[in-house]
């Protein structure tokens, strides 16, 4: 019995050094989700009390003092700053453009050394005029050249993963920087808590780990999804006191009673939508001034360089050709809470689903299949402002104006009769408003204000059709749903001139699509023989000339493909006149 | 210079109001308040952002389905339940039925936007349709 007792007590030692010395990455279940849709969450940004970064040069060179009063064995090192942390104040939308078009300024517009009490989507300064742009912090290498812009140097800072002169030099200097973080982080009060919720300042060195997990988004018509709920079917009876833990002599003793206990069965409902990978999103890790990035991949994964303490996750709603802003002069953001851990997010309701389907379809636009047709990229190389409204309405363009930095570009409003719209509307409303841009960026600003009102937006119309319909099909495909593989957006306009707008006609549309409305709707409605063109032909060869009507049909004339005659051509105009 | 960011301005704010787009939305429901069970057919139905397609829809007693289509313009609403469907089958309890077309001019007809309850706040059109015990007393057996 004692050699057994010998032999368990061994075992748990083994057990315990093992498990201690485990240095791997720290993960969790994948299964761990967190759902995005906390109303608390959104709106402005509140920050907390002011904190102590770790990576401060002046805590770093007083940690280096404090390990070389404790150990004589400690290198001698000339600490230099790596980083400066700064901020920026734009003067206007010039200035901020300038700004974030520089690829190595990686922007937030809110302090990086401030405890966050309200997670939010936007900040603004509050000591600033409420339409001015906010401050905009970031941090710059050292050598980087500042743009003359207002700005202020908040502190130096030095990250010992980013120090390259004294980085992987010997095995005595990377323990040393390790140290030195280390004793910073304590100097500094930012140790983890342990479980009792105290700062475990004689713990060990937490491991290194990689901020990493999914970010997807729900969508209205892709998928279908099965939701269980527990629900009563019917009492049971029996006697009571029968249980197993009991002999079964006690039972027969004992008085019978008759006890009843609740049998519940599961209720499946499956509802059409489901959550999809959100694609090319950028994803930052940050802890302090430490900031790392990714861009999702198709399944909405991502991956960061990794970070020894807890991260604050986010989303930035920007990529290097478009920015989401939050109303006019905001930008938009999603805020995850401070964890050490995956980063596995559904995002569903409130703007932050607007937020994540207008990416998606400026995502399409700027960089995923398009369909070939010209990108709306502005060529004086700044991003295209796409302006979130909460409120009722549908989308704007103000043309090209950005140079001026007095319009934005795009404005879309989420809501309808009081409630956000559903996604497949808002990718539409997007991919409408940048098929304004890319036509007004490919005949030049001035001609595109000469075209009639008819000319752009039955382009636009034709282009929120096909772009939204091929997302669709595309991750109905993927994900299945009938609702998103047979989806025809707007019904092609094929109601036409009846229930649709007049300048927002099919005839792009028409060039395109197998449908012939006429022997579906009937004689008031085109006879839409022709099909066949692609979204991209009609872009390059036909859009740049059609001014009017007249001029559309003459160049669809000078441009036919095979198998479409004039006459066709002539039948297919002959309501709009 | 003030000047030019005024014309600016102003100019700005003269195209961007010409392009503003609205919206109208138009919802139909299909009530079934009769006591018997449903199934409608509909050939040819335009279901909003659908291909035109046959479809069919099951009403248990008390059940109901909406849908709703929007429409580009300030005072657009859809007229037209179904989109241009051509006809449609009301079933009862898999053995009585009632056919209608896209141009009956039966009261009841389902596909006539003159059969439904109407009801407007703004942009935003309401169209319900009951379907009753006496619509089962008027319909004829499947043959």
């Amino acid at each position: 019995m004692k050699k057994f007792k010998f032999l368990i007590r061994v075992t748990l030692l083994f057990t315990i050094v093992l498990t201690s010395c485990e240095k791997e990455d720290f993960n969790l279940d994948d299964t761990e989700r967190q759902e995005s849709f906390v109303e608390t969450s959104e709106g402005l940004i509140v920050l907390g009390k002011q904190l102590e970064d770790p990576y401060a040069l002046k805590n770093m060179k007083q940690a280096y003092s404090n390990l070389k009063s404790g150990s004589l064995k400690t290198p001698d090192v000339d600490i230099q700053p790596t980083h400066t942390y700064m901020r920026f104040l734009p003067n206007n939308e010039e200035e901020w453009g300038m700004l974030k078009s520089d690829t190595i300024l990686v922007l937030y517009d809110f302090p990086l050394d401030y405890e966050i009490k309200n997670l939010g989507t936007y900040y603004h300064d509050s000591s600033l005029p409420e339409n001015a742009i906010t401050w905009q912090y970031c941090v710059v290498p050292i050598g980087y050249n500042i743009p003359s812009i207002q700005h202020e140097l908040l502190y130096e800072v030095y990250i010992p993963d980013d120090d390259n002169a004294n980085l992987k030099s010997s095995p005595v200097m990377n323990q040393f920087l390790i140290d030195l973080e280390y004793e910073s982080v304590k100097l500094t009060g930012n140790l983890p808590e342990n479980e009792n919720g105290l700062k475990n300042t004689k713990g060990l060195l937490p491991s290194k780990w990689t901020p990493k997990g999914t970010i997807k988004v729900w969508d209205n018509l892709i998928g279908s999804t099965t939701t269980s709920r527990q629900v009563f079917d019917h009492w049971e009876y029996y006697n009571c006191g029968e249980d197993d833990e009991y002999p079964m002599e006690q039972k027969t003793i004992a008085p019978i009673e008759q006890c009843k206990r609740a049998v519940y069965r599961y209720e499946y409902t499956t509802t059409q939508g489901s959550y999809i990978p959100l694609i090319q999103t950028s994803v930052h890790a940050r802890w302090f001034t430490h900031i790392e990035r990714d861009l999702t991949d198709a399944n909405g994964y991502f991956e960061t360089c990794q970070f020894r303490y807890k991260v604050n996750y986010a989303i930035k709603w920007e990529r290097g050709h478009y920015d989401i802003r939050n109303g006019m002069i905001l930008q938009a953001w999603y805020n995850g809470t401070k964890k050490r851990g995956n980063w596995n997010l559904n995002i569903k309701g409130g703007e932050s689903i607007m937020y994540a389907t207008m990416h998606r379809a400026a995502y399409k636009h700027f960089y995923g299949n398009n369909l070939g047709i010209r990108r709306p990229i502005l060529i004086d190389g700044s991003k295209t402002k796409i302006c979130y409204r909460d409120g009722e309405g549908t989308g704007v363009f103000w043309g090209d104006w950005s140079s001026s930095g007095i319009f934005p570009d795009i404005q879309v409003w989420g809501k309808e009769n009081g409630s956000y719209k559903p996604t497949n509307q808002i990718f539409g409303t997007t991919a409408h408003e940048l098929g304004h841009q890319s036509h007004s960026q490919y005949i030049g600003n001035i001609q595109f204000w000469q075209t009639s009102k008819t000319i752009y937006e039955s382009w636009a119309t034709a282009v929120e059709w096909a772009l939204t319909n091929d997302e669709y099909h595309t991750m109905g495909a993927r994900f299945g749903g009938a609702a998103a593989i047979d989806y025809n957006h707007e019904a092609g306009k094929q109601s036409w001139p009846i229930f649709v707008t007049w300048e927002y006609s099919p005839i792009f549309i028409d060039l395109i699509d197998n449908v012939n409305q006429r022997t579906i709707w009937g004689a008031n409605r085109p006879n839409d023989l022709i099909t066949g063109y692609t979204l991209s032909y009609i872009n390059y060869n036909i859009l740049r000339n059609s001014y009017g009507l007249s001029s559309l049909r003459n160049e669809i004339k000078n441009h036919k493909i095979s198998g479409v005659t004039d006459a066709d051509v002539d039948e297919l105009f002959a309501l709009y006149w | 210079m003030k000047k030019f960011i005024l014309l600016i301005v102003v100019v700005g704010s003269l195209i961007s109001s010409c392009i503003r787009e609205f919206e109208t939305r138009t919802d139909f429901t299909i009530k079934n308040v009769s006591t018997h069970n449903v199934k409608l057919i509909v050939f040819d139905a335009g279901m909003p952002n659908q291909n035109i397609k046959d479809t069919s829809f099951l009403l248990p007693p008390n059940s109901e389905i909406i849908y709703y289509y929007i429409l580009d313009g300030e005072d657009a609403p859809y007229n037209s339940p179904f989109g241009p469907a051509d006809s449609i089958y009301i079933v009862f309890d898999d053995n009585l039925r009632i056919i209608y077309r896209r141009d009956d001019l039966n009261p009841r007809n389902i596909l006539d936007i003159n059969s439904y309850d109407s009801e407007q706040v703004d942009s935003w059109y309401k169209y319900q349709y009951f379907i009753t015990d006496e619509d089962y007393e008027n319909a004829e057996n499947i043959e």
